[in-house]
């Protein structure tokens, strides 16, 4: 009898221990094409416009944080402000590029900042041969980036 | 001394002791035969082997593509064989592909939906995303996985007004059986043993399974507004209809709830305390003598 009621104590226990892991609220923001493609639509919605602000704002503060002259800056200036979403991409724009990008299963790997960067190229009309070439390399460090345990 | 004696004869012994089985002789193989100079040089056969098995790839449904998210895939499949139950979909699929803003689609397509899937507004309706001017905006993603569930099912398109289905109320001047049996036995007898004629009803489908077919006569949808062009006496028409075979919850609950109750005994019986079991017993004895336990 003892034992059934310390048993019983003890499943209560766990349970309410469970339970109180299990309201811990969690979002993880998505690394590739399969984490994206487990967002449902208004969290992709609102990922993508936090995205492009983020983006944004980041390269904002480049020619702040590293001086007005500096390498960084002028790298921002010339590569990193072509592939910024902001200004270009609607929020809306920028989930259905991304779904129509990871509609192909083998771009599920692609990290989706890659996927971001080769789909602004692909609807600024480069050409089709780099593209592919892009999303080959991308596909080769999705590959190895999936392989590395996670941190 | 005489240890290393019969040591030594051991040792020399062992070397004789192994030539007892010679290894087996070898012959030279036979020479191989020569082709011969009348007949026509062969050409040594190249036999090209595949590195790995040759497997036959898996056939890929229409449902497969849909589930793993493969527009391409699912586009040929739709394209070589068109299936009326994916069409929603495939039309879905492709305008959200061409589409600069297809991951959403606007009021024109909800209202087709929702025209067709009475449960589709229900369910979209979580999922909608308004914009600062007010306009509604639903997510492609979540209707394809909708559309895919009916797919599966096999519904296309569901009628916009509801079919009225007369109800199974016997007429006055109906009998199941025919006009001459009707006379010689006044009672109807039971519907499973009755023979239908011929239904005049399109010829069914193979019964699917869990599905057990009920010969009982069912009406007919009619049609709300179906103009007769010509005068048509009221005359029944039967049909087989299949209806889903329900599974017996009650009984099933009873029987586990039997099996809870029988397993928590022994689980009982089984996490009994020694003690209690020697207090038990001592009881029980003390009664049998009719002594008080002590």
């Amino acid at each position: 009898m003892k034992k059934i009621v310390l048993g019983l104590v003890l499943l209560l226990t766990t349970a309410a221990f469970g339970q109180n892991r299990a309201t811990t609220p969690e979002l993880t923001p998505p690394d590739n094409g399969e984490e994206w493609l487990r967002l449902s639509s208004t969290e992709k919605l609102f990922w993508a416009i936090g995205y492009s602000q983020g983006y944004r704002e980041a390269l904002d503060k480049i020619d702040v944080t590293s001086g007005p002259t500096s390498p960084c800056a002028s790298l921002a200036v010339r590569t990193e402000r072509q592939t910024s979403t902001s200004g270009k991409l609607s929020g809306f724009e920028l989930v259905s590029s991304l779904e129509r990008f990871y509609a192909e299963p083998a771009n599920t790997v692609i990290p989706i900042g890659s996927a971001i960067r080769i789909s602004l190229l692909q609807a600024s009309g480069k050409d089709q041969t780099t593209i592919q070439e892009l999303i080959d390399t991308a596909r080769v460090l999705g590959q190895q980036a999936a392989a590395r345990p996670r941190q | 001394m005489r240890h290393a004696v019969i040591l030594s004869a051991v040792l020399f012994a062992s070397p004789l002791l192994g030539q007892g089985e010679p290894l087996p002789p070898v012959t030279p193989r036979a020479p191989q035969q020569q082709p011969s100079s009348q007949q026509p040089s062969q050409q040594p056969v190249l036999v090209a082997l595949a590195v790995e098995p040759i497997r036959e790839e898996p056939a890929f449904s229409l449902e497969d593509a849909a589930r793993a998210n493969d527009y391409v895939t699912f586009h040929a499949l739709f394209e070589q064989a068109p299936n009326a139950a994916y069409a929603p979909l495939h039309e879905l699929w492709t305008h959200s592909i061409n589409d600069p803003i297809g991951a959403f689609y606007g009021e024109e397509m909800y209202e087709r939906f929702s025209s067709r899937y009475p449960e589709f507004a229900a369910y979209i309706d979580e999922h909608k995303i308004v914009d600062d001017r007010g306009n509604v905006f639903y997510p492609t993603s979540e209707t394809r996985q909708f559309l895919l569930a009916r797919a599966i099912e096999g519904r296309t398109i569901a009628p916009s007004e509801p079919i009225r289905v007369a109800k199974a109320a016997r007429r006055s001047g109906f009998s199941l059986t025919p006009p001459s049996a009707s006379k010689a036995v006044p009672a109807p007898p039971p519907p499973r043993r009755v023979r239908f004629k011929k239904a005049e009803a399109a010829p069914l489908p193979a019964p699917a399974v869990g599905l057990k077919p009920n010969l009982r006569p069912a009406p007919v949808p009619v049609p709300v507004s179906a103009p007769l062009s010509m005068p048509v006496q009221p005359r029944p028409v039967m049909a087989a209809t299949m209806v889903p075979e329900k599974p017996d919850f009650a009984a099933r609950g009873i029987l586990l709830v039997l099996i809870g109750l029988v397993g928590i005994g022994f689980l009982a019986l089984m996490l009994r305390a020694p003690g209690e079991t020697a207090h038990t017993d001592d009881e029980s004895a003390a009664s049998d003598l009719g002594k008080a336990p002590q």
